[in-house]
Formats: C-alpha cells, sequence, structure tokens
C-alpha cells in the first residue's frame, strides 16, 4: 500500500511537472512575436502577385522595412501607376500616406486599418501588425509533433479588427505558418500561409506567405527576392522624410 | 514660346550630364499621359471640351546625398473651332499645345549638417492638412487645368529637421499667376484685361515662407507664415485702360491632423492680410480676413469611405465680407481589390449664413473609375450645378458637364 502510494506521488508529480514545463499559449505567442522582431532591423523586397478568383494576374514589387516592434514603411517600387506609394506605420494610431502624384505626406487615421493595403488581401492591420500579445489572449486549442494550433483573442481594450485568430506554429522555427481570421461576426474571413520558411542571417522567415480573401477567393502572395538583416536603419529612418526620399 | 524655351534647354542639360557620365546613377524614366472629353450637358456634345495631356520624367540619383529630377509637361487643349479658312494657316492657335518644364529640381540630402536637406529648383511644395481646400497652400499657384493642382515653382527650400520637429524655410525668387488655360481669364473673370502687371522680378518682390511641423499629444500640427503675392488678380482701370494686379500677401497659418476614436479630424486656417504696394494695384483696399478648414473622415466596417469638410472661403475668394460657406462631403466605395471606385462629392455653398435658404447652392460630382489592368485607368465622371444667382456655384449652373478620362502610366 505504501509502495502504490508512493507510486501514485511519483506519477502525479510527472504529470504536474510536465504542466509546468508545457508552454502556455501566450507564452507560445510570445515566441512568436519575438521570432518575427528578432532581429533590430530587416529589409524586405518582395514580388507581390495578386490573383483573382477567375485566375487573371496583377504583380507588384515592394520594398518593406521594420525596426522593433512598431516601426514600419512599406513602399511600392512596381508598377508605373503605383510606384512611389508609400506607408509609414509609427504606431497603431500614427500612421502615413505618401502619394507621390500631389507629393505630400498624408497622415491616416486608425479608422482604415481594417481596409485593404492597395488593393491587397493584407490590411493596413495585417501589415503594420506585430504586438500579438500586446492585442491579443492566446488559448492552446491543439498541439502535435511538429506544431501548436493558438486561439486568438483580442484584450478587452485592443482596437484590431478581428473577432478571432487561429494560428498554427511550428515547434521548432516559432514562426505561424498558418492563421485563419475571423470577423467580428465570427466568420471566417481570410487565411493565411506561410512555406519555404529559411533561416536568413541567423533569423527565421517565411520566404512565401499567402493571403486569400475566402469570400471573394483573391488573393495576394508575397515572394521575397532579397532580405537583409541588422543592417542599422535608425530609429528616425522611419519618418517623414525618410518617406518620401524611399519613394522617389 | 517662353514656356517652351526653358523645358528644350533644361532637357539637354541633363542628357548632356547623363551621357558624359557625371550622373552616376540609373536614371529612370516614367510618366503618364491623360486625355479626356468634356461635354456640356445643356448645350449637347458639339460644345465638348477635349485635352490631353502627357507628362515626362527623368529622375537618377547623382550620388548618395544628391537626386534630381526633370519632367516636362506637354497639354493640347479642345478641338480646333475652324470658322474661316484661313484659320487652318494659323496653326498654333488651332491646335494649341503648350510644351511647360514641370518640374525640375536637384535634392541634396544631409547638405552640411546630417540634419539639412536642400532641394533647389522648379518644385511642388505642398502645406496643408485639409483635403483640396488648403489655406496655407500658398506657394506654388493654382492650376485650373487641373482643378485643385497646382504648378510647380522655382523656388529654394530647406528642411532641418529635429527630432520629431521639422523646421522649413522656402525662398521664391519671384511670382507666378495661376495658370489658366487659353482662353480662361475672360470665361473665369469674364474680362480681358487690356494690361497684366506682374511685381518686377527684383529682391524686394521675392517671396518666402517659413514652417514649424510638429507632434503634440499624437496630433500633427503646423505653424506657418508665408510673404508674398496672392495668385488671383485684381482688376482697375488706369487711364482709361483695363487692367490686372496682384496684391501683395502675407498668410499666418496653422493645421493640425490626429484622430479621435479612430475618426480621422483635421483642421486648417490661414489668416490673410493682402495690401496695395508700389503701385502695382492701385485704390486697392487692405484686407485681412480668415480662411478655414475643418474636417474629418471614417471608414465603415463595410468598407465605404465618408468625409465632410467645413470650408470657410474658397480658393478663389478673398476679402471679410466676401466669404462664402460651405460644407463638403464625400463617400467612396472601393470594389473588386480596387479595380473600381465609386465615388460621390457633394457641396452645399451658403453664401449668407443668416439667410441660407436664399443663396444657397449645391453641387454633385458623381465618379466610377475603372482599373482593369496596371497603368491603365478610365474615370467617367459628371458635375451637376444648382443654386441661386449670386452664389459662386450658382452662377455656373449652365455649365453642368459629363466627363471621360483615360490615363496610361508608364
Amino acid at each position: 500500500m505504501r509502495r502504490l502510494s508512493i507510486l501514485l506521488l511519483v506519477v502525479v508529480s510527472l504529470l504536474f511537472a510536465r504542466n509546468l514545463l508545457a508552454l502556455s499559449g501566450n507564452a507560445i505567442l510570445k515566441k512568436v512575436e519575438d521570432t518575427m522582431n528578432a532581429p533590430r532591423d530587416r529589409i524586405v523586397t518582395e514580388r507581390m502577385v495578386l490573383i483573382k478568383a477567375g485566375g487573371s494576374e496583377k504583380e507588384r514589387t515592394i520594398r518593406f522595412y521594420q525596426k522593433g516592434n512598431r516601426k514600419r514603411m512599406v513602399v511600392f517600387l512596381s508598377p508605373a501607376d503605383v510606384k512611389g506609394v508609400s506607408f509609414l506605420s509609427l504606431s497603431r494610431e500614427r500612421m502615413y500616406l505618401y502619394l507621390p502624384a500631389f507629393r505630400k505626406v498624408r497622415r491616416i487615421a486608425s479608422h482604415i486599418k481594417g481596409e485593404d493595403f492597395m488593393g491587397t488581401d493584407f490590411s493596413y492591420e495585417d501589415m503594420a501588425e506585430t504586438e500579438y500579445t500586446k492585442d491579443y489572449t492566446a488559448t492552446l486549442i491543439k498541439e502535435d509533433d511538429s506544431q501548436y494550433v493558438l486561439e486568438l483573442k483580442p484584450r478587452s481594450k485592443a482596437d484590431v479588427s478581428y473577432s478571432k485568430k487561429i494560428i498554427w506554429v511550428d515547434k521548432k522555427t516559432f514562426v505561424s505558418t498558418r492563421g485563419e481570421y475571423y470577423s467580428r461576426t465570427g466568420e471566417l474571413i481570410k487565411v493565411i500561409r506561410a512555406e519555404n520558411i529559411r533561416q536568413v542571417d541567423g533569423y527565421w522567415f517565411p520566404m512565401k506567405m499567402t493571403m486569400r480573401t475566402v469570400i471573394k477567393n483573391h488573393q495576394t502572395i508575397l515572394e521575397v527576392m532579397e532580405i537583409k538583416h541588422d543592417v542599422g536603419l535608425a530609429d528616425n529612418f522611419f519618418s517623414e522624410r525618410n518617406l518620401k526620399r524611399q519613394a522617389r | 514660346m517662353r514656356n517652351c524655351l526653358i523645358p528644350l534647354f533644361c532637357l539637354p542639360v541633363f542628357l548632356i550630364l547623363t551621357a558624359t557620365g557625371e550622373i552616376n546613377g540609373e536614371v529612370e524614366t516614367g510618366g503618364f499621359l491623360e486625355t479626356g472629353t468634356y461635354f456640356d450637358i445643356n448645350r449637347g456634345a458639339p460644345e465638348g471640351n477635349t485635352y490631353a495631356r502627357l507628362r515626362w520624367e527623368a529622375k537618377t540619383e547623382i550620388s548618395s546625398n544628391i537626386f534630381s529630377l526633370i519632367s516636362l509637361d506637354l497639354r493640347y487643349y479642345n478641338f480646333p473651332g475652324l470658322e474661316e479658312l484661313s484659320s487652318v494657316n494659323e496653326i498654333e492657335s488651332s491646335y494649341p499645345l503648350d510644351l511647360l518644364l514641370w518640374e525640375a529640381y536637384l535634392e541634396i540630402t544631409q547638405f552640411v549638417w546630417s540634419n539639412l536637406d536642400l532641394k533647389v529648383g522648379k518644385q511642388r511644395i505642398a502645406w496643408g492638412t485639409a483635403d483640396k481646400f488648403n489655406p496655407t497652400d500658398n506657394l506654388n499657384p493654382g492650376d485650373f487645368l487641373d482643378l485643385g493642382g497646382k504648378l510647380p515653382t522655382y523656388a529654394l527650400k530647406a528642411d532641418y529637421y529635429l527630432g520629431d520637429y521639422i523646421i522649413t524655410g522656402v525662398w521664391l525668387p519671384y511670382f507666378e499667376p495661376v495658370h489658366l488655360p487659353r482662353g480662361g481669364v475672360k470665361f473665369l473673370f469674364g474680362l480681358v484685361p487690356d494690361k497684366v502687371n506682374l511685381p518686377d522680378k527684383t529682391w524686394q518682390n521675392s517671396m518666402f515662407g517659413l514652417k514649424l511641423k510638429g507632434i503634440a499629444f499624437n496630433w500633427d500640427y503646423s505653424l506657418s507664415y508665408f510673404s508674398g503675392y496672392d495668385e488671383l488678380p485684381v482688376y482697375f482701370v488706369e487711364n482709361g485702360k483695363l487692367e490686372i494686379g496682384f496684391p501683395r500677401m502675407e498668410v499666418i497659418g496653422f493645421d493640425f491632423a490626429g484622430e479621435i476614436r479612430s475618426v480621422g479630424v483635421w483642421g486648417e486656417a490661414g489668416f490673410f492680410r493682402e495690401k496695395e504696394e508700389s503701385g502695382s494695384v492701385p485704390g486697392f483696399h487692405e484686407e485681412q480676413f480668415l480662411k478655414y478648414t475643418l474636417g474629418m473622415d471614417y471608414t465603415f466596417e463595410n468598407g465605404i469611405y465618408a468625409q465632410a469638410q467645413y470650408v470657410h472661403g474658397f480658393i478663389m475668394e478673398r476679402g471679410r465680407d466676401n466669404l462664402h460657406d460651405y460644407l463638403t462631403g464625400k463617400v467612396e466605395k472601393r470594389l473588386l481589390n480596387d479595380e473600381i471606385t465609386l465615388s460621390l462629392s457633394g457641396i452645399l455653398e451658403a453664401k449668407e449664413m443668416g439667410d441660407i435658404a436664399g443663396s444657397y447652392a449645391t453641387g454633385f460630382f458623381p465618379e466610377i473609375t475603372y482599373r482593369p489592368v496596371d497603368n491603365l485607368q478610365f474615370i467617367l465622371g459628371a458635375f451637376f450645378l444648382n443654386g441661386k444667382r449670386g452664389t459662386l456655384l450658382g452662377d455656373w449652373k449652365e455649365f453642368d458637364q459629363v466627363y471621360f478620362k483615360i490615363t496610361v502610366d508608364f
């Protein structure tokens, strides 16, 4: 009887210890965020393909700059009718758009966050977002040998466009490989897939991302053409001064 | 002709610099071709007004700190209004073409100090946070061919960056008046002057502007000062002849932009002081008046964008007693990933706030933009104006128009 009690205690302790060692949903989400924001800065030149339900395609080239959790800049390099259009995000409430035809930087308010970014399937919020843990709480809903599945719900005062996100996280790299984004009415509206995850300069990054808008069956593919890390972008690189300069 | 000589001089200089290797970076070229027709609804299609516009641009990084850009604007107006056989010989007046040097500037970043940028040459300097109705945007003259547009002008601009602050100084060596299409003086002002009195191109008559832009409590703001000339002429009679002149003008400006609960909010105001100087506009009395624009915008969850602005003082209005009040609105919906844009703009004018019913006018401007493929855009739109005589819009109510434009970017 005494041996049985000890055995029971050992089993319970092991189970308890396993639970202690297991990562919580929020801890996994923090690791995803840390992976995404690991480099001091990043410059990515990407080929962007917009594909309609019927299969016709439009192609763009963009350059994406990021530093830390918040600072983001996107510059359209082609085609001619959008060349030079640039977007700067300094925080959720401080965003600017440069339209070269008017030679003017215009502040844009956060009501635009849920809108398609320049006709793509990515919204302004999708392009700017990397502070998952600030906006969402995560629950681990599933786990297998290779991945975690998290359900993200907005925090009470978070100003986000989605009512729920489900993301699949690769256990080895802590890169999100798939995501489902739900509207405020609970409908699945977008699905994102990340493929060809590679380690570049010591940082994990998906070389291809596809965002599909479910109702329209329209998708936007982003393929990395060139990527650089830790090039030393200063804080003031993300400024009105540079927004115009990068766009020219 | 003078307009043609400047671009014809600048273009070879740019090409020679490129050919001789003085320019180290790659020269990028681009531009757009736009053509359109305006049909007068009340008078029928034969009165239609056609134009074509070609913008060609070349730019390059001369070095890591020096960027240069040159662009030309070729404009063609109207179908030839030939009434006599002899008119066929008058090629220029029958088929009017204008070649303008649009922009031509050098931009030097980190000039002497790392925080100082310098831009020299013909350039557009856009001030103000409001949409189209910008009382502080006085450095470039209006371009009435492209309503709401501005014409780049020669200027020396210096921007000094200090954290979140930008200090801008602009010097414009001489004054350029509003740019009107051919026949525009008579069309807009009703009278063709016998003489135009432009300020002499002297140091004393040069213009300048100063601006401080900053951010406080997440709101962008700027304070500005401009000393120059009003781009719109004043008519007067001198020795029995009808003449126009341009009053000296000072503008103290303020603008802001930010958001309240996700709603975009902006405002812009200019306190104008206009006076006659050195006899250029005899009999013009000093005027002091305030123009301002307050606006807000929001995008609803269904993707409909809505904007509203309250405007005190239209672009062409001057003098405290002559400023009308306007309420403008715009609703826009983008469809099929920006392939189609539906837009409806409206404007309500009140000449006298105490008697809106007796002094109002309205305008509606529906527009459809279709972008079937990259670099190609079709626009179909219309102007519908109505209102009481004596109002700005009401006086134009016979000029309702439908227009169609095609733009190709390259």
